[in-house]
C-alpha cells in the first residue's frame, strides 16, 4: 500500500517534468507516471480443480494501479526503468491482493560492434490473508553482443533467476543459465536468432541441469510487428533417472500452511491431493493477480508494459518444470491503426512430457503429459493526450492426461489510463 | 566452450599463414581493390541520395502546410514512399562502414608487412644500388597507399588565396579564376549538404517511428521474445548515430555562409584591384 501512494504521490509531481511526446531518443531523465482504474471478469471452466475455485478471487473486481517509468538516454547507452504498484480489490478487507513489478533495462555500447546489456525483472505479490499464492522473484541477466558490419550478431547472455514461495516452499527455485545466441539478418527489417542455453537449477525436491534449444523469427514495421519462436526444453540427468516405484507418492519436506490447503491435506490423509497438477492450478492462482496487472500495465509504449509482467516462454505460473521435456511455440501480432488505436496479441502452445519432481517418494516420480494454450490480446485507444482506454482478454486452455489439468480459464478487463 | 576457443585459434593460425604468404605487391593490390569498391559504393550511395533528396523536398513541403486537411495522409504516403529508399540507403550505409573496415584491414597488413620488409633490408649488408632502389619502391607503395585511402574531406578548407601588392593583371586574373572555382564549389556544397540534411532528417523521422513501434512492440511481447528486445535496442542506437550524423552536417553547414561571404568579399577586393590596374596601366607610346 505504501509502495502505491509513494507512486500516487509521486506521479503529479513528477507531471512538470514529464514529456508528452512519445520521443524514445529524449536526453537527460524523462519520467513518465501514470495511474490505471480497471475492472475484471475472471471465469474458470468447470473442469477446473477444485483448489483453484476455492482459492479464487472475487469477480467481478476492481484495481487500482501506479506506475512510474523513467529512462536516461546518454551518449553510450541508455538506462530503462519501470515500477508497478497495484491493489486488486482495495475496498475488500480480507481479500486484498497487493503486487509490485519493476524491471531495469540498461545499455551500454562499447564501440562500434560491441554490447553490454543488463536485465533485471523483479516480482512481489501479497494477500491480506495468508496465502499460498505469496511469492517474490527476481532474475538478472547480463549480456555481452558483438556485432560486426556484415549484418550477423553474436551474445552470451548469463541470467540468474531465483523465486520464492513463502507459504509453499517447494515451488521456490535457483535457476542459472548461459546462453549462446546468433542473430541473422534475413533482410529488410527481418530478423532471426537461433540459441542455445545452458541452464542448472536447484530446488528441494530436485536439481539438476537442462539445454535449452530456441529459434526466433521477427518481422517489423513502422505500423507494427510480428514475431515467432520456439523453445525445446530437454532434460538432464535429473530428469530422466527417476525410475517409478511401489508406494504412494508424497510431497516433498515442507507443509503448505494455507488452513485450506492444509486441510484438505489432512482430511486425504496423504498428499495425493496436492499432486503437481493442483499444485500447477493452485500456482495459477497468482497468474490471475499478474494478468490483472498486466491490464493495469496498458500497452502504452510509455510503460515497460506487459514484458516483466507476462513473460511468454517462462511464465511464473507453471515455470516449476524441471526434468520435463517441454516444447513451446509463440506466437506475437502488434499493429498500429491511425495515431490512436493498437492493438498486440499473443498465443502460446506449450507440450511438457515428464515426470513430477515436485514428488519425493524414494524415486516415485510419475510421468505425465499436459497441454497449455494461451491467447492473450488487448486493444488501446488513445483519447487523450493523458487518457488512454484499453481493454484486454486472456484465454487458457490446459488438457492433460491428469483431470487436475483440465481446465478453462477466462480473463476480461476494461480500464481507464492516465498519463502525466 | 573448448570448441569456440580452438576455432578461434584455427581462424588466427589460418589468417595468419594467410597474410604471411602474400606478398607486399598482393597486400597493396589487395588495398587499392578494397578503395575502389568503396569508391564504388560511395557512387552508388550519392545517386540513392539524390533520388532521396527529391522525395525530402517533398515530404518537408508537406509538413510545411501541416495544419491542411489531408496533409497528414499525404505525409504518410510520401513517408512510405521515402521508407522503401530508406531501406536500401540504410543498407548502403552499412556496407560501407563494413567496407571501410575492410580498407583499414588490408592498409594494417600492408603497412605490417612494408615495416617487416624495410627491417629486412635495413638488416642485409652490401647491396648497393639494388637495395636503395627496393627501399625507394617501398616507400613510393607506401605513398601510394597513403594516397588511395586517404578519406576525402567532406568539406575541404577553401583555398588560402591572398591578394599580394605586387600583384599584376596577370597574376590577378589567375587568382581571380581559382577564388571564383572556389565560389562555385562553397555554393554547390551548400546545395549539397542541404539536400543530404533534409535526407538524413526524412530518415530521423522514419526511424524513430520505427524505433517506437519496436519499442512497443517488445514490451508487448516480453522477455521470452528476445530479438525484439534486440531489434529495438539496434534500432534506437541506429537513430542516435542518424542524429549524430545530422549534428555534423548542421556544424558543417554552419560555417559555409561566412566561408561563402569571404570569398564574394575577395574577389570583389581582387576586381577592384584588377580595375584600378587597368586604369593606370600606361599606354604603350
Amino acid at each position: 500500500m505504501r509502495i502505491l501512494i509513494i507512486l500516487a504521490a509521486l506521479a503529479p509531481l513528477c507531471a512538470a517534468r514529464a514529456t508528452a511526446d512519445d520521443d524514445p531518443l529524449r536526453r537527460g531523465w524523462v519520467w513518465r507516471p501514470s495511474v490505471f482504474v480497471f475492472g475484471s471478469i475472471d471465469e474458470i471452466g468447470d473442469g477446473a480443480p477444485e483448489p483453484m475455485h476455492e482459492l479464487l478471487e472475487a469477480s467481478p473486481a476492481m484495481s487500482l494501479a501506479a506506475s512510474l517509468d523513467a529512462s536516461r538516454e546518454g551518449r553510450r547507452g541508455r538506462l530503462q526503468t519501470s515500477t508497478l504498484g497495484l491493489i486488486r480489490s482495495p475496498f475488500a478487507r480480507g481479500a486484498r491482493n497487493y503486487f509490485f513489478a519493476g524491471r531495469l533495462h540498461a545499455v551500454s555500447e562499447l564501440g562500434a560492434d560491441w554490447r553490454l546489456t543488463l536485465d533485471d525483472s523483479v516480482r512481489f505479490q501479497r494477500r491480506d490473508a495468508p496465502s499460498i499464492t505469496d511469492f517474490q522473484r527476481n532474475e538478472i541477466v547480463a549480456g555481452l553482443e558483438w556485432r560486426p558490419p556484415h549484418g550477423m550478431s553474436f551474445g552470451l547472455r548469463l541470467s540468474d533467476r531465483r523465486r520464492a514461495l513463502p507459504h509453499l516452499a517447494e515451488l521456490g527455485f535457483e535457476r542459472q543459465g548461459a546462453v549462446l545466441a546468433a542473430g541473422l539478418g534475413l533482410g529488410r527489417r527481418f530478423g532471426a536468432e537461433l540459441s542455445l542455453q545452458w541452464q542448472r537449477y536447484s530446488a528441494i525436491t530436485t536439481a539438476g541441469r537442462r539445454v535449452v534449444l530456441s529459434a526466433e523469427l521477427a518481422r517489423y514495421g513502422s505500423r507494427g510487428a510480428i514475431a515467432l519462436r520456439g523453445a525445446w526444453f530437454e532434460p538432464g540427468q535429473d530428469g530422466n533417472s527417476a525410475t517409478p516405484t511401489s508406494g504412494p507418492p508424497v510431497l516433498g519436506p515442507s507443509l503448505p500452511p494455507d488452513p485450506r490447503v492444509t486441510a484438505r491435506h489432512e482430511g486425504s490423509g496423504t498428499a495425493v491431493d496436492l499432486l503437481p497438477g493442483s499444485w500447477e492450478a493452485l500456482a495459477l492462482q497468482g497468474s490471475a493477480t499478474r494478468d490483472a496487472a498486466d491490464l493495469a500495465s496498458g500497452t502504452d509504449i510509455d510503460l515497460a508494459g506487459d514484458p516483466f509482467l507476462f513473460d511468454p516462454l517462462e511464465s511464473d505460473s507453471d515455470e516449476w518444470d524441471f526434468g520435463r521435456r517441454k516444447q513451446v511455440i509463440v506466437a506475437f501480432f502488434s499493429r498500429r491503426f491511425g495515431d490512436a488505436w493498437r492493438c498486440a496479441a499473443i498465443v502460446r502452445y506449450q507440450h511438457k512430457n515428464g515426470p513430477n519432481l515436485l514428488l519425493t517418494n524414494g524415486g516415485a516420480r510419475p510421468w505425465f503429459k499436459d497441454d497449455r494454450v494461451a491467447l492473450r490480446a488487448s486493444l488501446q485507444r488513445h483519447i487523450h493526450r493523458h487518457i488512454n482506454l484499453y481493454a484486454q482478454g486472456c484465454h487458457l486452455i490446459s488438457w492433460a492426461d491428469r483431470p487436475e489439468l483440465d481446465f478453462s480459464r477466462t480473463l476480461v478487463a476494461v480500464g481507464v489510463q492516465l498519463r502525466y | 566452450m573448448r570448441w569456440p576457443a580452438l576455432l578461434a585459434v584455427v581462424l588466427a593460425c589460418a589468417h595468419g599463414a594467410d597474410a604471411a604468404s602474400m606478398t607486399l605487391d598482393d597486400l597493396e593490390q589487395a588495398v587499392h581493390e578494397a578503395v575502389r569498391e568503396r569508391n564504388a559504393l560511395a557512387q552508388e550511395r550519392r545517386s540513392r541520395g539524390d533520388e532521396a533528396a527529391a522525395l525530402a523536398d517533398e515530404i518537408s513541403r508537406i509538413k510545411r502546410r501541416e495544419s491542411a486537411p489531408r496533409a497528414d495522409r499525404e505525409l504518410e504516403r510520401g513517408l512510405r514512399a521515402f521508407d522503401r529508399l530508406v531501406g536500401a540507403l540504410d543498407d548502403l550505409d552499412r556496407r560501407l562502414k563494413a567496407q571501410e573496415r575492410t580498407i583499414d584491414h588490408a592498409w594494417k597488413r600492408f603497412e605490417k608487412q612494408a615495416d617487416r620488409e624495410m627491417a629486412r633490408l635495413s638488416e642485409q649488408k652490401g647491396g648497393g644500388a639494388s637495395l636503395a632502389a627496393r627501399v625507394d619502391s617501398i616507400e613510393t607503395a607506401i605513398r601510394r597507399v597513403r594516397q588511395d585511402v586517404a578519406r576525402e574531406r567532406r568539406v575541404r578548407p577553401a583555398l588560402d588565396i591572398v591578394l599580394d601588392p605586387n600583384d599584376g593583371p596577370a597574376e590577378i586574373r589567375v587568382k581571380l579564376a581559382l577564388l571564383q572555382a572556389e565560389q562555385r564549389r562553397f555554393a554547390d556544397l551548400i546545395v549539397t549538404l542541404d539536400q543530404e540534411i533534409k535526407v538524413v532528417e526524412t530518415r530521423l523521422l522514419i526511424k524513430r517511428q520505427l524505433a517506437r513501434e519496436v519499442k512497443a512492440a517488445s514490451e508487448d511481447a516480453g522477455a521470452g521474445l528476445s530479438l525484439l528486445q534486440r531489434e529495438s535496442d539496434d534500432l534506437l542506437q541506429a537513430v542516435k548515430e542518424m542524429e549524430r550524423r545530422r549534428e555534423a552536417l548542421l556544424q558543417d553547414r554552419a560555417h559555409l555562409p561566412r566561408v561563402l561571404l569571404k570569398l564574394d568579399d575577395l574577389v570583389e577586393s581582387l576586381l577592384e584591384r584588377e580595375s584600378v590596374l587597368t586604369t593606370i596601366t600606361p599606354e604603350e607610346p
